[in-house]
């Protein structure tokens, strides 16, 4: 028989031994299927996406002027807050919290007014007894969320104001529109005391209209801060305009003292015409001040995310590929862990050495099995989990084959190289351990990677699963084709392992 | 070429050492070995635990390099075997190396793969089961047959690809004495079908099985001889015992021993003796016509045989001298 036909029977012989060995143990067999399916079965049933509500309980002092507003509010102004009730008392509310009886307590400060005004904000401290980072986060969060609904429904409530103080202006805008129709009168007929008295009266109308407008300064402020000119189609600030308008009766002032009679006629018709469009352009800027909804006065924005990937992912949905690809990796690991240290042990490894078989048949044999036999699960758990948690088909299915074989192919070389470095089987089984957890920490399996520091972002580039993940992500996610360039450095990773496992293999078959 | 041995009928050595040596950090567990192994021999290595006898086989089956000295085994250096030679080589390891997971037949199987043996292999693989007489527990896992049957299959292991020369490390450790007295047997047919076997065991008596016998002790090799010579040379020749029906007084006694065949006389009781002659075969009839001569009543002459434990004892006990 031919050397190179002995060395493909050497190589199989390995093969079918190994698939044996694996499949006289049933019940490991069925824990390697049916467990993985049952952790994502539980975790796709069991896992609520809905944030947790929070017991919430107001201390609010009696005169304070958020009293009344918090207590008929408070309930509806932040989802997943439950009123728990409001008090004076700052001591037992907080002995409420410790006890577990709610969740927060908010406290608003006195003298708010008087905080503020002194240009200074007034401060609304919410407690909380959480210790979980991620309840800490999710609580501030939705503390960040109250305060600022309590400024917004604030701002509104005096936008509204401003926007009732507006409509009282527009009688004063007629006011002015009718000195300025008998000041143009007077100045025509040359009625110097007539002209004199109307251009005081204009001027007076005016000024009220500017003293009115700026008692609302806050929504004004509001406005100048928000670009008046691009809101609204009048492009100038009524502040503005009545600026210019007074500017202008000051004009038709100095034009009446003027001797010249041709040029006073001309300037006072251009004067005339200029101050009838501006009241025409501040009745307009009253009319749509008034016409603003006040809640979109205050928050003009609002933020609407919009996904431009295929399918609606669900937070399971999310999960499962990375759960996926740990566990399969945690698979060929322990496999291939326990696997030549078991022969190390049982002396075997003596037999081998005396035997015509090379370290790289034992290898291949090893390999090839388990690829084998881990192919097959991973297509049964594939369609265990998509007959019952849903979980999005990948957008091709050759795609995600060749995604998945390359994550064993080198989740198994870490295995072989652990087997080999190990000298006892719980040594090998304990470094299996150790590489799921690193797995779990620095994968992006639950933390996204971008929070790790770069130098610690070295360790995830050297384990398979954070490929694995990222690769399935993709095809099963969002349905894109295949990233060839992680593939590559999937299939480079098991190959340099690959090469190191059969280094170590050599060395250990060596003749001592 | 043919070697001297063959050109003179015999068949040639298949295992040459010359003062092989393996130290382990500057400890010599073999020390100068130097013997030779014919062709179609049992070569039983004989000694007591830790005396170097598991890294003399290490050494020949190319796990070991030799500290010093060389070795050649079926004409090449063990540590250079080519993958044909290591095909020609069984190798039966002192604890059984089985998987447990799998049956008689699967362990068989991948033992007969491993070096390379086809598909269609399964006619010799019922043959070498038949041989060891495990045919009917074929299916068995190994984690349900008894230490016995393991080292039966364990023999089978090593033989199912056909070897040429099998190194046998204390292949009957362990087993009852029924079941050694078979491996033997099965040792026997195999040399009888032209293979060589080396054999250890700690069990001195399992000596007399061997065409050739090494003794070990600490790391040196004291003797190599057939398992005859070496019990003349523990007792200076033949072992004979006289028994009389009376009593044998001193004077009797003098007179035995002054006969030419024989060396040595020893009175085990009243008229029991051991003599210890040249050859047993002349001597037993001298001893009849002493006895009549002299008159002494003879119950019985025979060739005693001693055990090899006390050939082993008096050959230990003579190299310390």
């Amino acid at each position: 028989m031919a050397r190179s036909l002995r060395s493909l029977v050497r190589v199989s012989a390995f093969m079918r031994k190994e698939v044996a060995v694996m499949l006289r143990q049933p019940r490991l067999v069925v824990t390697l299927i049916l467990g993985p399916f049952l952790i994502l079965l539980l975790f796709g049933l069991g896992y609520s996406v809905q944030p947790f509500p929070l017991r919430t309980l107001f201390v609010v002092p009696e005169d304070s002027i958020l009293r009344p507003y918090l207590r008929d509010n408070a309930g509806t102004f932040v989802k997943h807050v439950i009123y728990e009730g409001m008090t004076s008392n700052e001591e037992p509310a907080l002995g409420r919290l410790r006890s577990g009886e709610v969740d927060v307590v908010v406290v608003t400060p006195h003298d708010i007014l008087e905080t503020v005004r002194n240009s200074q904000q007034a401060v609304i401290t919410i407690y909380h007894d959480a210790i979980d980072p991620i309840r800490v986060r999710y609580t501030s969060s939705l503390a960040s969320t109250f305060v600022e609904q309590v400024n917004q429904r604030l701002l509104q409530a005096v936008a509204e104001e401003g926007k009732r103080e507006a409509s009282t202006l527009q009688p004063g805008v007629e006011a002015a529109r009718r000195s300025t129709d008998a000041l143009r009168r007077a100045m025509e007929s040359d009625d110097r005391q007539t002209t004199q008295q109307h251009l005081d009266e204009l001027n007076d109308n005016l000024t009220d209209l500017e003293s009115a407008l700026l008692a609302s300064g806050l929504l004004l402020g509001r406005l100048k801060e928000l670009g008046w000119q691009d809101l609204a189609e009048t492009q100038q600030h009524p502040i503005e305009i009545l600026a210019d308008l007074l500017r202008r009766v000051e004009d038709l002032r100095e034009l009446e003292r003027s001797p010249d009679q041709a040029e006073q006629s001309e300037q006072s018709d251009q004067a005339f015409t200029a101050i009838d469009r501006d009241l025409a352009l501040l009745n307009s800027a009253l009319e749509e001040l008034r016409s603003i909804d006040s809640r979109v006065l205050i928050t003009p924005f609002r933020g609407e995310a919009k996904s431009i990937a295929a399918a609606d992912i669900s937070l399971v949905d999310y999960y499962v590929p990375g759960v996926i690809a740990v566990l399969l990796q945690h698979l060929c690991v322990t496999f291939g862990a326990l696997s030549i240290v078991g022969e190390q042990r049982s002396g075997i490894m003596e037999l081998f050495q005396a035997s015509p078989l090379s370290a790289f048949e034992v290898l291949a044999g090893k390999y090839l099995s388990y690829l084998l036999f881990t192919v097959v699960l991973t297509l049964i758990l594939t369609g265990l989990l998509a007959l019952t948690i849903h979980i999005p088909k990948p957008g091709n299915w050759a795609h995600y084959a060749m995604a998945i074989v390359a994550l064993l192919f080198a989740s198994l070389g870490v295995g072989f190289v652990l087997s080999l470095l190990a000298q006892t089987r719980s040594q090998a089984a304990q470094y299996s351990m150790l590489a799921l957890l690193t797995s779990v920490f620095f994968t992006g399996f639950f933390l996204n990677l971008e929070l790790l520091r770069s130098s610690v972002r070295a360790i995830s580039r050297a384990i398979p699963a954070t490929y694995a993940i990222r690769l399935l992500q993709d095809i099963v996610l969002r349905g894109r084709p295949i990233n060839l360039m992680w593939v590559g450095v999937l299939t480079g990773i098991g190959a340099g392992l690959f090469l190191v496992a059969w280094f170590l293999l050599r060395r250990a078959m060596a003749r001592i | 070429m043919a070697t001297e041995k063959e050109t003179n009928g015999q068949k040639p050595d298949v295992v040459e050492t010359h003062r092989l040596t393996k130290a382990f950090g500057g400890t010599r567990v073999v020390e100068e070995l130097t013997f030779e192994i014919p062709g179609g021999t049992i070569f039983g290595l004989i000694g007591p635990s830790g005396c170097g006898k598991t890294t003399t086989v290490r050494l020949l089956t190319g796990i070991y390099r030799p500290t010093d000295g060389r070795a050649l085994v079926l004409g090449e250096d063990p540590t250079d075997f080519s993958q044909d030679t290591r095909a020609k080589i069984g190798y039966m390891l002192q604890q059984s190396v089985l998987y447990p997971d799998l049956t008689v037949w699967e362990n068989l199987d991948f033992a007969t793969a491993i070096y390379g043996v086809g598909p269609r292999r399964g006619g010799q693989l019922r043959k070498v089961l038949d041989f060891v007489e495990l045919s009917k527990h074929q299916r068995k896992p190994i984690s349900k047959i008894s230490v016995g049957m393991q080292r039966r299959l364990s023999l089978a292991v090593t033989l199912a690809h056909d070897p040429e020369l099998l190194f046998l490390d204390e292949p009957t450790t362990g087993i009852d004495p029924v079941l050694r007295r078979k491996f033997w047997d099965h040792f026997e047919v195999l040399r009888d079908e032209g293979r060589t076997l080396l054999v250890t065991t700690q069990y001195v008596g399992e000596a007399a099985y061997c065409d050739l016998v090494a003794v070990m002790q600490d790391g040196r090799l004291l003797l190599v001889d057939s398992p005859e010579d070496l019990r003349r040379r523990a007792f200076g020749g033949d072992v004979v015992e006289l028994e009389t029906a009376k009593h044998l007084d001193p004077d009797v006694m003098r007179r035995v021993n002054e006969l030419p065949e024989v060396r040595k006389v020893r009175l085990l009781e009243s008229g029991h003796v051991r003599l210890v002659v040249d050859e047993a075969s002349t001597a037993i009839p001298s001893l009849f016509l002493w006895s009549q001569q002299e008159g002494v009543e003879l119950e019985s002459v025979d060739e005693y045989l001693p055990p090899f434990d006390d050939v082993f004892v008096k050959l230990i006990e003579g190299q310390r001298r």
